[in-house]
């Protein structure tokens, strides 16, 4: 998957308009980057990735970057 | 632990309801987050409305007003009562318990035995177990099973992460020995994840202070203090979906059943996003799998199984028997699922208190 493809996954995960997220926005700067979009994050990487995100893998994102680089 | 009971029955089921209405929208300006982003929580988790306890009402109330309700319309004699079994988070006080006081104020006989279990979302199953060995010994008495809890008193209404979706409510379920079918049990225990469902401050570990009291932010927005209840909800999430699907597929190929075997999914109700989502990755038939808890009352925690089946099968639950796949999942971190017939109950309903 592309880094493209990547942000319009995300950009669909946490409900925003296409162009709103890039890799250097911080993730407490995203006023859509709640509790509902951490749980629609799980289940993303799990339909999409096969992978189990945790709560403590959730915390230890800081930027946009740090969930494209868990994205593979 | 996997094992079977034989011959027991549910004979009626009440659920009884606070008063007050928690209306979401109104709520939405207790919390920080803009109205817009919290709407979005409405459709998805199914939040709408949850009826929440007066202040100064207790699970007692709850309790002897729907025992007093049930003995007043002959759904059980006194004498006929074996043993009250409270399976509760929110005792009224450290000591006396509950289930003494229930015994107290319906002025039931000193030989009936009475206890508390703490347990919340999967007290209605633990409730049932423990039920099913006492009426082993109980020969024709009957034993009062309640689930109640009053837990909205425990969360910080600017908390968005648990307040929406919190309930208050109280089930009585009448149990009795009777028939010959087979009731399948199964339920687990997790005490290292235990602490995704906590309430840190208030008990003998650390003692309510001011200090515990302190409402902080969390740095998430939502603002609570040591006193009140937290979920970690993502936390929470991971262990359904990662336990609960499996513990489906093991018991449906090891008892040689389907989803067709099955008249309802009586699941516990967080919300109904978690259901979906369990429902999705279980194989479940949505078509059997109420989910509509959450939005009418809220999670009503112990409560919520037998609330979700007096809701939503009332008619099918007095006219016939029903085969019914019951599963519970959450604090401890518990999550147990059982097979059992219910129905040609002799009353079954949901009444209003004014508690």
């Amino acid at each position: 998957m592309s880094e493209k493809e990547k942000i319009v996954l995300l950009e669909e995960t946490f409900d925003v308009e296409e162009g709103a997220l890039n890799a250097d926005m911080q993730l407490e700067d995203i006023e859509e980057y709640d509790s509902m979009t951490k749980l629609s994050l799980i289940v993303m990487m799990e339909e999409e990735f096969g992978k189990v995100l945790t709560s403590e893998e959730i915390k230890g994102f800081k930027t946009i970057g740090d969930i494209l680089n868990y994205m593979e | 632990m996997i094992t079977s009971f034989k011959g027991k029955r549910v004979s009626s089921m009440l659920g009884i309801l606070p008063e007050t209405i928690g209306n979401f929208d109104d709520e939405v300006d207790n919390y920080s987050f803009p109205a817009k982003q919290t709407m979005r929580l409405k459709k998805i988790m199914g939040y709408n409305q949850h009826r929440l306890a007066k202040e100064t009402s207790t699970v007692s109330d709850f309790a002897v007003y729907g025992l007093n309700y049930m003995l007043d319309n002959e759904w059980i004699k006194k004498e006929e009562i074996g043993a009250v079994v409270t399976v509760t988070l929110c005792p009224d006080y450290f000591v006396p318990h509950i289930s003494n006081i229930v015994q107290a104020e319906c002025d039931l006989d000193t030989d009936v035995i009475c206890f508390d279990i703490a347990q919340g979302c999967s007290g209605f199953l633990v409730g049932l177990m423990q039920s099913f060995m006492l009426l082993e010994h109980m020969e024709d008495k009957k034993i009062v099973l309640i689930n109640g809890d009053v837990l909205s008193h425990k969360v910080s209404k600017q908390d968005r992460n648990d307040f929406p979706l919190i309930g208050d409510g109280c089930s009585i379920t009448i149990l009795e020995n009777g028939g010959e079918d087979e009731i399948y049990y199964e339920m687990h225990t997790d005490g290292k994840r235990g602490d995704a469902l906590i309430i840190p401050a208030g008990a003998f570990r650390k003692p309510s202070t001011p200090e515990t009291g302190a409402m902080q932010d969390q740095g998430d927005g939502n603002f609570r203090s040591l006193d009140n209840l937290h979920m970690d909800g993502s936390g929470v999430f991971n262990f359904v979906q990662t336990e609960v699907p499996p513990m489906f597929k093991d018991v449906f190929e090891r008892e040689g059943k389907n989803i067709d075997d099955f008249d309802w999914f009586l699941l516990h109700q967080p919300n109904r996003f978690m259901l979906q989502k369990l429902a999705e990755k279980s194989g479940l038939p949505t078509e059997k799998l109420p989910m509509n808890l959450v939005e009418n009352y809220g999670n009503l925690s112990g409560a919520s199984i037998p609330f979700t089946a007096i809701y939503n099968c009332k008619e099918e639950l007095l006219s016939k028997k029903n085969m019914c796949c019951l599963s519970a999942f959450g604090s401890g971190l518990t999550w147990g699922v059982m097979f059992m017939n219910i129905g040609e109950l002799d009353y079954c309903e949901i009444i209003e208190s004014k508690f």
